[in-house]
């Protein structure tokens, strides 16, 4: 089981590596999911094609191309660098959806009340709409905070000497497939587990404050769903 | 276009490992979502330990497992077939939860009226729980069947000759790495907007349309249900 500390040893690369991409690629989102959202057609048709464009795009195929399109423009990105630019653009088409649905949940006569109150756009969106999307936007960040978490696995096929890579290299060294990889995944599994805690945490201040009760996550919705059913 | 002739034969090899991951996946779904629903409380925890397996360990994690893993214990497989395996064992445990709330949200109703017509348990569940289980879950499971196919790419992590393996082989060869990879992301671009279209037909057929909730992913569920809430 001395493997076990070779695995281990690079956990904090993956998290490095997941954290940089969920950071960046959530403020890319911003824009991203306001442009989806634009009065100006041009912006919005643009940003839908982006948007679908790399939801269609396998993750491992979006990772080689970025690599290659970089080395295509004379720079030499180390395999980290390249995975953390495609690893935060396709978070980011993700997050901007998860960003729309949350906001367009809000009863549209609530956006129409700051209209009549003549709050300006930015204002009505930071003061009203947000707070009220929050609890939905909060839970969707969460699926998909761990979605990306199991994402960064792909990594290593780029040559990023992650948990997958030294797991890969340990197999090919002798060590039992079966349980070098079940540790591995189980890794993984448990790296989750805090990130699950956090969204279901922050989903609960919200509620203290008096927001409506939404949905908070999975095992939530389920319950809810019988409740209401 | 060279690039795109190029990569069919890769094509067929994707698109036979969709068709074989989904025909073990699906029916799999349906008996693990019976035995959720019906099951006795040992087969019941059993499941949801397997399924969470499934659900937790990356993509990744599970192809090399069962490739490099299987042989340990007297089974040799093929790229192929451990490909199959896996990611028809990960479509197993994401569908099970899917059709258990499925055949759970049939009306009690129905169950009592057939029993009340003298139907047997079998018999009631082909002929009347099932079919509308499965009606109501056709939306969501094309919208799966969309990860099915990009997933498909992790073939290349075992030396398969898929899209994403044969692109990379030929780029390798040519040194045209990028036009290779951009043709086989349009491929999957292409495989992908083809199923969410007929998916979105197919909702818009049995549902109330219903604007702008185009795709079944979580987030627009999520607002869903708390909207009704």
């Amino acid at each position: 089981m001395i493997w076990l500390i070779d695995l281990l040893r690079v956990v904090p690369l993956t998290l490095m590596l997941w954290g940089v991409s969920f950071v960046t690629g959530a403020i890319i989102a911003v824009f991203v999911a306001a442009a989806r959202m634009s009065t100006y057609r041009m912006l919005r048709v643009s940003a839908t094609v982006f948007i679908e464009t790399l939801r269609g795009i396998p993750t491992l195929v979006w990772l080689f191309i970025v690599f290659f399109g970089i080395v295509q423009f004379g720079f030499s990105p180390t395999a980290t660098a390249s995975a953390i630019i495609a690893l935060s653009l396709s978070c980011s088409v993700y997050l901007a959806e998860v960003y729309r649905s949350g906001i367009s949940s809000v009863d549209k006569q609530q956006r129409e009340a700051t209209q009549a109150l003549g709050l300006p756009r930015l204002i009505s969106m930071v003061k009203i709409i947000l707070p009220q999307a929050r609890p939905i936007i909060l839970a969707g960040m969460g699926t998909f905070a761990i979605h990306l978490l199991k994402e960064t696995a792909l990594v290593s096929l780029l040559g990023v000497v992650d948990i997958m890579n030294i797991a890969n290299y340990l197999v090919q060294q002798g060590e039992n497939g079966l349980s070098v990889f079940f540790a591995a995944g189980l890794i993984y599994m448990v790296l989750c587990v805090p990130i699950a805690i956090v969204a279901r945490l922050l989903g609960d201040i919200q509620i203290k404050r008096g927001g409506k009760p939404a949905v908070r996550n999975d095992a939530d919705s389920g319950s809810q769903i019988l409740k209401t059913g | 276009m060279q690039y795109v002739s190029d990569l069919l034969p890769g094509l067929a090899t994707t698109f036979s490992l969709w068709l074989f991951i989904l025909a073990i996946g699906v029916p799999g779904g349906i008996v693990f979502g019976y035995l959720l629903r019906y099951g006795h409380s040992v087969v019941k925890i059993f499941i949801l330990v397997l399924t969470n397996f499934g659900r937790g360990f990356p993509g990744l994690a599970v192809v090399y497992l069962v490739y490099t893993g299987m042989p340990g214990v007297g089974i040799l497989l093929s790229g192929f077939q451990a490909v199959v395996i896996a990611l028809g064992f990960m479509t197993v445990a994401y569908t099970a939860e899917i059709f258990r709330s499925a055949i759970h949200k049939v009306p009690q109703s129905q169950t009592e009226a057939a029993m009340a017509l003298g139907l047997s348990f079998w018999k009631t569940q082909i002929k009347i729980i099932l079919p509308q289980a499965l009606r109501s879950v056709l939306p969501s499971l094309l919208a799966f069947s969309v990860l099915v196919l990009q997933a498909t790419a992790l073939g290349y992590a075992v030396g398969l000759r898929e899209l994403t393996g044969l692109s990379y082989n030929f780029g390798s060869i040519t040194f045209q790495a990028l036009p290779y990879m951009v043709a086989a992301g349009v491929i999957y671009l292409a495989g992908c907007l083809c199923i969410s279209t007929f998916a979105s037909r197919l909702k818009l057929e049995y549902r109330r349309p219903k604007g702008r909730s185009r795709r079944v992913d979580r987030a627009s569920a999520s607002a869903s249900i708390a909207s009704n809430a």
